[in-house]
């Protein structure tokens, strides 16, 4: 039967008599797996047979089927932005959406089939007050998984191989593409031929450079050099030894039996039809290859249902939340003495990394770069009659002395480690010149130590322009300094974070609201559907907001609303970040409003951007959308209502240690969604 | 549950691969005699616009309220693509196509070749929502590579493998490879690489997938099809050094592999000099029928032309001055584009010197010349000039120029300089997309299709079927 008005009559006729419905519609697999009677309810009236509106139409059953995987896919998204059913239509409750959902995920995932609503811009899709209702859900956990190591963590992963086998350091095959949300989640890079060719040539430099260079000149492995000395010859414990030592030596770990016996037998046949050392060089390139030197894996042992990470995996998970290294000596040894089973002690791990100032922790900087999106502003580009236009006083434009600026002072909040979100969002302060190139530090540590009357670099120059500070080298130091009172207030208001939500030419307040309704309110925006032509109108006599009433049409506006105003009123700066007055003659108007944004107690009109951001460091809400955030981050997931639990004591912890990030983290490292794995068909 | 080998069959088309329907709407079509498919297609991008002037022959104005069909022969072609005038009679040059809907300002991504909006702002470059005209050409008849997509990043020589121009469908991105030397090995083997090594890689690539395998037990759903992707490519790898050995053995590699560069070339004359050298040889050794080549990346990036000029990329398309060569940047722009061609006719001289099916190899070639950008770096899209050389088998009309109805706007260059004017094509709504000319060439090449890659409202832009006044 395929879907039609008719049924939807018959829906609400029978609605007492469930098996007649499913004796009409015999493709239903069931209750426990369609989602029949949701669609006949709440889409079947549009998106019938019979001229259905956008042109589309509900696939023939409502049992997800591998057949209509993209139609599946469709649905799933409409239902998981909040796109449908529209506005005026007849709502679903939250529960009965999420319970949707959640079917449609299940049939997807049967099929293979991943979801669009997993990817990293669609965090918010779960409903934030569901999340936040204090409701306990047993059994958190994330699905099983392999996680793609960073491209850092694959470099030091095989710097620390070369150190024992030679070959130097090798070139990542996959670098981490920017992604609107977080760029580094599991379900969303693969290894592909060309990752694996660029591995299969890595790999061999490194196995090439230990038989040539160390097992062929007597030094090296004995396990190894014994088994090229003998060739064909080598005995069965020769053979087993050094395969064993090739995994201890790549992978950390012994081989299983079953590792032991394949990876035995592969050398004993190599042995027969090759050289000694060609054939030893494939033994070690095959563990080279193994799965674990390029995902971590995280799957409950034996394929079993819900169980929480062997303690060899947890040591690697740890390890690679905080570092680009695998676990250090201390996290090793915790794991293979067993102490990694109790929650304290993986507390305890937790802190000593986080509390040790030798140990790098750069994922930590890197959660902020992602989330506040200011590394963006290298990318974009200002061509030199922008400069001029401007009125910067020399044609040069490096916007990477403000990303490393706002680096340290981030850096700088966590070492106090005291209301991380609010002192970002609202400090005063920044770091001057901690520029990242040797040269010009020098130049600006040459003007200070030499008390020069003025910095000299026009770059620098340029700089102490758009911070509006007249400082004199004497006055430098690598401390952070206030910035005019009243004209600034944190990242947001940061040259960094305004040039990466600019263009060349201009501001962007889209990206600009588009950024605070996701990041801070927790808010969903659909994407720029494909049929709309995104353009402002080139007028160059009107300010951007006058340009921006296009976006006031009614089809534009029901997004727009949600984004235009928090965005204009960083109209206050021009495209460079300079603070402004007036632009093209006329006195800049930088009021803007929060609507709709969940909390009544948020909504309202803002005169200005200080306004705008004290409003929103002030808000419970707010913080709670930075924990979810924090949660994607080190997760590598979005977050689904059976976290709801785990985040609300992330966000517990983090009010009631004041504002601590290292309260914050070791929260999520000892929740059960980064403890337990799960396999899918148990969720 | 799509099982593995229907998820293999499908979806992913490693080397060998094939995906069959549309060889079976190919062979159909070809029963009934309407079809020859070209054994090999060459596409070549650049960036920032292909600019009217450098496309449009002398003498013939851009403007005109009706389609014109001009005879190449008598007509001079510009500098920018002279390099092509012993070929006049294969080729056909097009004006006034029109691409507003991938938003080509700053690069197309995706769009380029998809012919599929990819959103505003930075999502077109990684959203990758249909299959690309390249991949559907390359996939009628696959080698050993399907195709091979080869890249240069401007003033990056380190950069490797990026995704950024094609696609074999929604999410299946190409990868592009950027370093000569790594594209190289790929193709011919390691320098001094004996026909054992081809073997002894696949048996380890072999023994290695089980270690996948034996993982993917552990999973299900979406994380089990991760692994599925990294399968795919370990069989595919052995499956392509089983064939590369074959063909070693019959000394095929030796013959026609270029020869390899002492050192990784850095500069982007050299780069683009030895990206051109595989990708001929990877034609005459048959090792693929399908090449890509994106100079640029299919988007705007900061760093110089490095070996061309010291201006950057951004600032040459703002037409910017280049001080140390006292050119502009839209002449550094025009000498990139000769550049293109002159390595252009070089690989087509080499498909011309081998003799096939009674002609040359050059005669069963088609080659696309465009830009990923349209007409200039902040392209509306409104014109997008192509220049095409091949004929399909004698189904495309070509020594032609064709150019659809436009007006024309002179526009400044740079927001803040008004003095310098560039005059743009603006073609009216009813002329046809880039997708209705790659909806021809797959029409010609005998995968006949209602339209290419336009859905929803959009599928009104174009009129279905092919461009009639392009074939014979």
């Amino acid at each position: 039967m395929r879907w039609s008005v008719g049924a939807a009559l018959i829906v609400v006729l029978l609605q007492g008599a469930p098996e007649a419905l499913q004796e009409a519609d015999p493709r239903r697999s069931g209750p426990e797996e369609g989602v029949g009677p949701f669609l006949t309810k709440y889409c079947l009236k549009c998106h019938g047979p019979e001229k259905p509106k956008g042109k589309f139409t509900l696939p023939d059953s409502g049992a997800v089927d591998a057949a209509r995987v993209p139609a599946w896919k469709q649905i799933l998204e409409k239902l998981h932005d909040g796109e449908m059913p529209p506005e005026d239509a007849p709502q679903p409750s939250t529960k009965e959406r999420a319970e949707a959902l959640r079917r449609i995920k299940a049939g997807l995932a049967k099929a293979g089939e991943g979801a669009e609503s997993d990817s990293p811009s669609k965090g918010n899709a779960v409903d934030h007050d569901a999340l936040f209702s204090g409701k306990t859900s047993a059994g958190a956990a994330t699905p099983a998984r392999v996680w793609r190591l960073t491209d850092r963590a694959y470099e030091n992963f095989f710097l620390q191989v070369a150190k024992k086998w030679g070959g130097g350091r090798v070139t990542s095959p996959w670098e981490l593409t920017p992604q609107r949300g977080f760029n580094d989640y599991a379900s969303v890079h693969r290894i592909d031929e060309a990752d694996l060719e660029q591995h299969l040539r890595n790999a061999t430099r490194i196995a090439h450079a230990l038989v040539t260079q160390r097992l062929a000149k007597g030094s090296g492995p004995s396990e190894l050099r014994a088994v090229v000395k003998a060739g064909a010859s080598a005995t069965s414990p020769e053979v087993q030894a050094a395969v064993g030592c090739a995994f201890q030596d790549v992978l950390g770990r012994r081989p299983t039996a079953e590792e032991q016996a394949r990876y035995a037998g592969f050398l004993g046949k190599n042995l027969k039809s090759l050289e000694p050392e060609p054939a030893v060089e494939q033994i070690l390139l095959a563990v080279l290859l193994h799965p674990e030197a390029v995902y971590r894996v995280e799957a409950p042992p034996g394929g079993g249902t819900r169980a929480r990470l062997e303690p060899a995996e947890l040591a690697r998970a740890i390890a690679y939340a905080l570092t680009d290294q695998g676990p250090d000596g201390a996290l090793l040894e915790t794991a293979s003495s067993g102490k990694l089973s109790a929650r304290e002690e993986v507390g305890a791990q937790v802190a000593r990394l986080l509390g040790d100032p030798k140990i790098a922790k750069p994922r930590i900087l890197k959660f902020f770069q992602e989330y506040f999106g200011y590394p963006a502003a290298v990318e974009v580009f200002k061509d030199a009659p922008a400069v001029k236009a401007a009125g910067l006083k020399h044609y040069t434009w490096v916007p990477l002395f403000f990303v490393s600026d706002t680096n340290k002072l981030i850096q700088s909040v966590l070492e106090q480690d005291r209301n991380v979100l609010r002192e970002l969002l609202t400090t005063s302060e920044t770091f001057v010149l901690t520029i990242p190139t040797g040269h010009l530090m020098a130049e600006v540590r040459k003007n200070a130590a030499e008390k020069a009357p003025k910095f000299t670099n026009p770059r620098t120059i340029n700089i102490l322009q758009i911070y509006e500070m007249d400082l004199r080298p004497a006055d430098w130091s690598e401390r952070p300094l206030a910035l005019p009172e009243g004209h600034r207030m944190g990242i947001l208001t940061h040259p960094s974070w305004l040039v990466a939500h600019s263009t060349n030419f201009e501001n962007h307040a889209i990206r600009r609201g588009r950024w605070i309704r996701e990041k801070l309110l927790g808010g969903r925006i659909p994407d720029v559907p494909v049929t709309v032509d995104a353009q402002l109108p080139d007028e160059p006599q009107s300010t951007l907001r006058e340009r921006m009433r296009v976006t006031r049409k009614e089809y534009c506006w029901k997004c727009h609303q949600q984004m235009d105003p928090l965005g204009l009123p960083f109209e206050r700066f021009d495209h460079f970040g300079q603070y402004r007055t007036t632009e093209l003659g006329k006195p800049v108007d930088a009021a803007g409003a929060i609507l709709r944004s969940g909390d009544a107690r948020l909504d309202g009109p803002v005169q200005d951007p200080f306004d705008l951001i004290r409003r929103l460091a002030a808000s419970e809400r707010v913080e709670q959308v930075f924990v979810r955030h924090a949660f994607r981050f080190f997760l590598g997931r979005n977050e689904t209502l059976e976290d709801g639990p785990a985040l609300v004591e992330a966000h517990r912890a983090y009010v009631s240690s004041g504002g601590s990030m290292k309260a914050l983290i070791t929260s999520l490292l000892t929740s059960d969604p980064f403890l337990y794995r799960i396999q899918r068909s148990e969720r | 549950m799509i099982t593995r080998r229907d998820w293999l069959k499908g979806v992913s088309l490693g080397a060998g691969g094939v995906v069959f329907s549309p060889l079976i709407r190919s062979l159909a079509a070809q029963v009934e005699g309407k079809y020859q498919r070209p054994k090999r297609v060459v596409f070549i991008l650049f960036d920032n616009g292909f600019h009217e002037p450098g496309a449009q022959p002398a003498g013939v104005p851009l403007e005109g309220e009706t389609r014109r069909e001009l005879p190449l022969g008598p007509l001079t072609l510009p500098k920018d693509i002279d390099p092509f005038a012993p070929y006049k009679d294969r080729m056909l040059i097009l004006q006034g196509l029109r691409g507003e809907h991938v938003s080509p300002s700053h690069g197309a991504g995706f769009g380029a070749l998809t012919g599929m909006p990819g959103g505003g702002g930075e999502e077109k470059y990684g959203r990758v929502l249909a299959e690309s005209i390249d991949a559907a050409l390359a996939r009628l008849e696959p080698g050993i590579f399907p195709i091979l997509a080869l890249g240069v990043d401007p003033g990056r020589p380190q950069t490797s493998t990026v995704y950024c121009s094609s696609a074999w469908g929604p999410g299946r991105a190409i990868p592009v490879q950027c370093r000569p030397e790594l594209a190289y090995e790929s193709l011919f083997g390691s320098t001094g690489a004996t026909r054992n090594e081809f073997v002894t890689r696949s048996n380890l690539l072999d023994f290695v997938a089980e270690d996948v395998k034996g993982l993917r037990k552990r999973l299900a759903g979406p994380e089990q099809q991760q692994l599925e992707y990294h399968l795919s490519a370990l069989e595919s790898l052995s499956r392509r050094n089983r064939l590369l050995d074959s063909l070693e053995s019959k000394g095929e590699l030796a013959r026609h592999a270029p020869k390899r560069p002492a050192a990784p070339p850095q500069l982007m004359p050299e780069i683009l000099t030895a990206q051109f050298d595989i990708a001929a040889a990877a034609l005459t050794t048959g090792l693929t029928r399908a090449v890509t080549l994106s100079s640029g990346l299919c988007r705007i990036l900061t760093l110089p032309y490095s070996g061309f000029s010291n201006l950057g990329v951004h600032s040459a398309g703002h037409n910017e001055e280049d001080p140390e060569l006292k050119m502009s940047g839209f002449q550094i722009l025009a000498m990139i584009r000769r550049f293109l061609a002159e390595r252009t006719v070089e690989l087509m001289k080499k498909l011309q010197a081998i003799p096939e099916d009674g002609g040359t190899m050059l005669d069963n070639t088609l080659i696309v010349f465009t830009s990923d950008s349209a007409n200039w770096q902040h392209s509306d899209g409104k014109n997008w000039p192509f220049v095409l050389i091949g004929n399909l088998g004698g189904r495309l009309k070509t020594g032609r120029l064709v150019c659809y109805p436009m007006k024309t706007y002179a526009r400044s260059v740079s927001k803040h300089t008004s003095s310098e004017k560039y005059l743009l094509g603006i073609a009216p709504p009813t002329n046809p997309t880039i997708n209705a000319l790659y909806c021809t060439l797959l029409h010609a090449a005998g995968a006949p299709r209602e339209h290419f890659n336009l859905t929803g409202s959009n599928k009104e832009a174009d009129k279905p079927g092919p461009l009639r006044e392009l074939l014979y």
